[in-house]
């Protein structure tokens, strides 16, 4: 089998939202929603105190309530473990957004323009035959992270190994510029990431819903 | 950002509000009554149909998911809505204005306990019998 | 209409807290007006999927020109990748360098040529502008070139920033210092890190220096933030989280505020600010009670042996032969000449008794610096400042040595760093001088792990005294008496000396400047001074929005966005690497005919100076082949097939290609081809070029020493104490500047002009005098914006993060409390010169005597709409007390009383 899974190192982000750049650009995410976004939090009072930055994207869980919790049956999990939402089936009903205990599904209420005038820019106006599927959005659907599944399609279809290089990565990894990103093949003994969390204190976010992320956090 | 969250809170409640009010006679009853005491039977009865819930899914009062948390099972706004997250509380959404409606954001902890495995509820979140993950 | 200071204040601050409560202040339907009385067309789409392309070029959202690939889609810019072929960014791309294509895609792009037709300037007014064809735009331009050439060359100012960055300085050097004859080029160092810059060239004659972080251990980085936003940060904050996390690098950090940064660091150390030259100075004096000295780096490359004399300098042979104390002759004698060289001592010659220039600090050190009193100081505990002394001290390994590449070099694994945060100060250039004073201690220069320098040169001028020049013969003041080792043009100058030229003995009245790609009026301090300064002039703008500065303009003429552009780029080096790369336009979203340089040509042209133009393009770039003959050539070609003007002529962008494609092939010695289909191509740089060529000039007999002891200024400031006994008008300056007078004037400016760092430098203006204001105010960079480029207007950047869109002033909890201000609240920012309305977010990141605010939010700007204005344009309130060696803008030092509002 093949389980695609990020690993996010925490002691190397630096909380520049670089991820979040990559993600709403490549992914035509609406303004106001997020795929990724990085909170933040300080730990400590002054002058022991320190500055926590965490990104977060889709689990990509390998239990996702999202997909049970969908009276649409419009959010699956494909064979390679990615979480995607099919917005021809979308009926904008939102319990996903409800059940994700992480907070990352989003809603499209209504179209919104990147500039407060209304108007298009031309990359906003490419017309749907020159979207991937993933990206041809519609208000009334929910949206969220895809790990970049359009690139990962392409890379298997080119037939590279996802992830080998820079444009067959979810966006938001090879521009890190901690280098705090890693992608790969969690049940690949030998891949970076399953070496990444056997080697150092790797963490998943909020285990008591036994969701069981893909996304792994190194503290 | 913080003035606008609070003004909104402000309408929401507001709105919210004036929404029980409306349905007054129907809906106050069942708010100020406990939880129910067999959660299990409430559960198989809405699945079975044998109470209705509605047709339609959806958040907003009147469909589905109020009709089951804050009608037939009585919930408390407050029950699920809460003022705000603390500093370290790790969801994405977090700085999302609240919907529309709604009086705060809600405790994710809350639906655990119904919708846990083997739970009353429509099962979510699978028992994985461990702690939660502390904050890195 | 004219407004005070006090209105133009209260108006700023008006607008920064309404648009803190989300009111609207510009109504959007103006600003679209505004925005589309200019509109031009923006291509249409095609809908068929006919073209998805990666085009690689480089960024230039910010100073780091990060290698990019474009991916164009139908004809439309689809998003922005890194080039993992640059082995700068080796594709990685920080959040403006993806978001660029909306600075391409922005609605608020100047669209045409535009004439103001209302001679009113003041901020608010309405500049009524007026299209007018680009055939008018360049003929207007040129008639105001040649009416300010025929009263003085010397009267036209050519101000520049990021412009730098887009078509090379040494095109618009030749413009202005060439074709036109005037010496007015003004770049923007002095808002960033100048004085670290000066402070280096007084002592070893170069700038520009990186940490050798791929084998730094322990790294002392005092004021850089490459984590948010800033020079080389792509290649900084890569290499030292890699070196933190995975090698265990120690990275102490030495700042007031808890920046990104800190919060990634072994140890922060929350300084109060202003004083890191005491805590180096505390270092410096621990480094040499526990003998972490370098003695024999020390004898052979620097001037601390030199003998000092009581009047400070030293003590020379009839032949100016700076003499050192032969310990085996027991006499003074060249320094080629001795044998055993004394480092630490005190000697008697001819009856006077001289010091070694060591000596001098040590006892300067010894007799001034103690630790409780550095502790009150810099509000560090004295056991941390010895602790930190003695772990840099020991994790220098003073003596030892490394092997790569088969060469035996020096190892000394620690740095100090610092750029924005120790420059932007009335004592920038004393504060970097102690950092290199404690690093040359231990002897880190161009050692594995240590300081790299770059392109150090023992004859720059910087390394002898300042030429002081009176009347100064630029508007800038640069290398005259008021900033005599400002090398870097001081850039908030312009505007104060347009002002009031008589006030700095100008010989000359400044009548027109030419604005390109900058801000000052929104990157400088004391603001309204600014605005009133830029009125005095006439002024043409190239630019691609309406900002602050360019909506002062007489004429606009609006350029491509760097996506559009052909640019032979600059490039950031690393210690083991080296790239030459390209700018290729990708669009044309908005149907321009010209970019920069095409303007500049047809200018020069217009202007009857286009022959001086090219034979200056020649002489700045020291070419001496004729290479840029055939843009003439092709210009005259161009031009005659265009019916005699390249006015508004597409045609135009051919000479632009052209130069990219001359520097290329010169630079590369690669075929064009090669650098349209890859961007760039890159070097590697051996271990003899990264090592062994800078320090190494300085190193042993028949070389000349870097100057631990910068005696140079003890020879400037005999020259500056001399031209203002003389002069009243630079006496006054002064005296308005520093806010002292007679005795205590000529004792600060001996304080100023000090040969070493001493503790007095602690002690900016504010400090000393603005009693009643508590709290020190700092400003600091975001990741989000830039200085001042149209940043605020990106949709993306505006909503990276969930308050990228504005910014609030930092203020620790337990100080909060004790001033009634809660989370969220607006709070008024009040200095000396004014006040401005602020949101408070609380933080245990930041001293409780020290408030901070990012300086670039808070846009006044007409066209900018309510969304890009957000947040509080801090610069309003910070007070100019500037380094008087460098120039550099004292950023700072303002002091601050912070109340509810």
């Amino acid at each position: 089998m093949v389980r695609y899974g990020l690993v996010i190192d925490l002691a190397k982000c630096i909380g520049c939202r670089s991820c979040v750049a990559a993600c709403k650009v490549e992914n035509m995410v609406q303004p106001g929603n997020y795929w990724n976004f990085v909170l933040e939090y300080e730990q400590g009072k002054y002058p022991s105190v320190r500055r926590i930055f965490v990104p977060m994207n889709c689990q990509h869980c390998e239990n996702p309530p999202c997909v049970k919790a969908c009276p649409a049956k419009a959010i699956s999990k494909n064979e390679y473990g990615v979480v995607l939402i099919d917005y021809e089936k979308c009926r904008g009903y939102r319990y996903c957004i409800a059940a994700c205990p992480y907070g990352v599904i989003h809603f499209i209420d209504k179209e919104k323009t990147l500039y407060p005038n209304g108007e298009k820019t031309p990359y906003e106006a490419l017309p749907a035959e020159a979207r991937h599927p993933l990206h041809r959005k519609k208000p009334g659907v929910a949206e969220k992270c895809t790990l970049c599944w359009h690139r990962i399609e392409k890379a298997l279809k080119e037939g590279k190994k996802p992830g080998s290089d820079y444009d067959t990565s979810p966006a938001c990894v090879p521009v890190c510029p901690a280098g705090a990103r890693y992608f790969g093949d969690l049940d690949d003994p030998s891949s970076e990431v399953s070496r990444l969390i056997a080697s150092r204190r790797a963490i998943q976010l909020k285990k008591e819903y036994g969701t069981r992320p893909q996304v792994y956090y190194l503290v | 950002m913080r003035f606008k969250v609070a003004a909104l809170l402000a309408i929401a409640m507001l709105l919210l509000f004036a929404a029980c009010a409306q349905k007054q006679e129907t809906v106050v009853r069942e708010v100020e009554k406990e939880v129910p005491v067999n959660l299990w039977e409430t559960a198989e009865k809405i699945r079975s149909g044998e109470i209705d819930v509605g047709e339609e899914y959806g958040m907003e009062l009147g469909k589905r998911w109020h009709n089951i948390h804050a009608e037939v099972l009585g919930l408390k706004c407050s029950y699920c809505h809460i003022s705000g997250y603390a500093d370290d509380f790790l969801y994405q959404r977090k700085y999302k204005l609240p919907v529309r409606g709604a009086p705060g954001v809600v405790d994710r902890a809350i639906c655990l306990g119904c919708h846990k495995q083997d739970g009353p509820a429509r099962e979510l979140y699978m028992n994985a019998g461990v702690e939660g993950a502390v904050n890195p | 209409m004219n407004l005070s200071r006090r209105e133009f204040l209260k108006k700023s601050s008006l607008i920064a807290g309404m648009a803190a409560l989300g009111s609207q202040v510009v109504s959007l339907g103006s600003v679209a007006a505004e925005a589309s009385r200019a509109q031009g067309s923006v291509k249409q789409v095609a809908t068929a999927v006919s073209e998805d392309v990666l085009i690689p070029s480089t960024d230039v959202m910010c100073v780091n020109f990060c290698g990019i690939r474009v991916r164009r889609v139908n004809g439309v810019i689809r998003a922005i990748y890194g080039n993992p072929a640059s082995p700068y960014n080796v594709g990685h791309l920080c959040p403006k360098g993806q978001s660029g294509l909306f600075d391409v895609y922005n609605p608020y792009r100047i669209k045409a040529p535009l004439k103001r037709t209302n001679p009113d300037k003041s901020p608010d007014a309405d500049p009524k502008w007026k299209e007018i064809s680009w055939e008018e735009a360049f003929e207007e331009a040129a008639r105001m070139i040649k009416e300010a050439m025929d009263y003085d060359p010397r009267s036209i100012t050519f101000l520049w920033g990021h412009g730098k960055y887009l078509v090379q300085d040494k095109f618009l050097k030749a413009f202005i210092n060439e074709a036109i004859g005037s010496p007015n080029n003004v770049h923007r160092t002095t808002v960033c890190e100048a004085a670290r810059h000066v402070a280096d060239e007084l002592t070893w004659g170069g700038h520009g220096f990186l940490p050798d972080l791929e084998y730094t251990e322990y790294y002392l980085n005092m004021g850089a933030n490459f984590t948010e936003a800033e020079q080389w940060a792509r290649w900084l904050d890569r290499v030292c989280m890699k070196r933190v996390v995975e090698d265990g690098m120690k990275l102490v950090v030495v700042e007031p505020r808890l920046s990104n940064l800190a919060a990634k660091a072994t140890e922060w150390i929350p300084i109060k600010p202003g004083s890191d030259v005491v805590f180096l100075l505390a270092m410096a004096r621990e480094l040499i009670a526990q003998g972490y000295v370098d003695e024999e780096f020390l004898k052979e490359y620097t001037d601390a042996v030199y003998l000092v004399g009581e009047d400070g300098k030293f003590l020379r042979d009839e032949d100016g032969n700076p003499l050192v104390w032969d310990s085996n002759a027991q006499k003074a004698v060249p320094y080629d000449e001795a044998e055993e060289i004394l480092l630490d001592g005190r000697v008697t010659v001819d009856g006077k008794e001289y010091r070694t220039s060591f000596r001098v600090f040590k006892d300067y050190l010894f007799q001034n610096v103690d630790l409780s009193e550095a502790e009150e100081i810099t509000g560090i505990p004295a056991e941390t400042i010895m602790r930190v002394a003695k772990e840099f001290g020991e994790h220098a390994r003073i003596g030892s040595t490394i092997e790569l590449e088969g060469k035996k070099l020096r190892y000394r694994p620690v740095a100090i760093h610092t750029f924005r945060g120790m420059s932007a100060r009335e004592y920038g250039t004393q504060n970097w001088r102690a950092a290199l004073m404690v690093q040359m201690l231990v002897g880190n220069f161009d050692a594995v792990g240590g300081l790299m320098l770059h392109k150090a040169n023992p004859d720059y001028k910087n390394m002898k005294p300042g030429k002081c020049e009176y009347p100064p013969s630029k508007v800038d003041l640069s290398e005259s008496v008021f900033y005599p080792h400002g090398t870097h043009n001081v850039a908030q100058q312009p505007h104060l000396t347009y002002l009031e030229p008589e006030k700095y003995g100008l010989p000359y009245k400044p009548k027109l400047q030419i604005v390109y790609a900058t801000n000052r009026l929104f990157s400088t301090s004391d603001v309204e001074k600014q605005i009133e300064g830029a009125k005095k002039v006439k002024q043409i703008a190239i630019d691609i929005v309406l900002s602050e500065q360019t909506q002062m303009s007489d004429l606009v003429l609006p350029n491509k966005s760097y996506l559009e552009c052909w640019h032979f780029s600059p490039t950031r080096w690393t210690p083991g690497t080296s790239h030459s790369a390209i700018r290729q336009p990708i669009v044309n979203a908005y149907n321009l005919p010209h970019q920069d340089f095409d303007i500049l040509m047809i200018l020069a042209d217009k202007a009857g100076i286009l022959d001086r133009y090219i034979e200056g393009m020649h002489k700045k770039w020291k070419f001496k082949k004729g290479e840029f003959n055939p843009l003439r050539s092709r210009y005259q070609e161009l031009k005659a097939k265009n019916g005699g003007s390249l006015a508004g002529k597409k045609d135009a962008e051919e000479l632009s290609r052209l130069s990219v494609k001359i520097l290329w092939e010169k630079k590369t010695k690669k075929p064009f081809d090669y650098a349209l289909k890859h961007g760039l191509v890159a070097k590697t740089v051996d271990v003899e070029h990264r090592y062994l060529k800078d320090a190494e000039k300085f190193r042993g007999k028949g070389r000349p020493k870097m100057h631990f002891y910068a005696e140079q200024l003890v020879h400037t400031r005999e020259k500056v104490l001399e031209i203002m006994s003389r002069e009243s008008r630079v006496r006054r300056v002064f005296e308005e500047w520093y806010e002292a007078s007679g005795d205590e004037l000529e004792k600060l400016i001996e304080i100023k002009l000090s040969p070493f760092p001493r503790k007095e430098h602690a002690l900016p203006t504010p400090h000393r005098k603005a009693k009643e204001y508590p709290l020190y105010l700092i400003t600091y960079k975001r990741m989000y914006r830039n200085q001042a480029n149209p940043d605020a207007l990106n949709p993306v950047l505006n909503e990276v993060a969930h308050d990228s869109s504005y910014n609030y002033v930092l203020i620790n909890p337990a100080k909060a409390k004790e001033l009634g201000i809660k989370d969220g609240d607006e709070v008024w920012i009040e200095s000396r010169i004014g006040k401005v309305k602020a949101r408070a977010k609380l933080s245990e990141g930041i001293r409780p005597d020290t408030v901070a605010v990012s300086y670039h939010y808070g846009r006044f700007a007409r066209s900018f709409p309510e969304y890009a204005r957000k947040g509080t344009a801090i610069n309003l309130v910070l007070e100019l007390h500037p380094d008087m060696i460098s120039g550099h803008n004292s950023f700072l030092d303002t002091k601050v009383k912070v109340y509810r509002a």
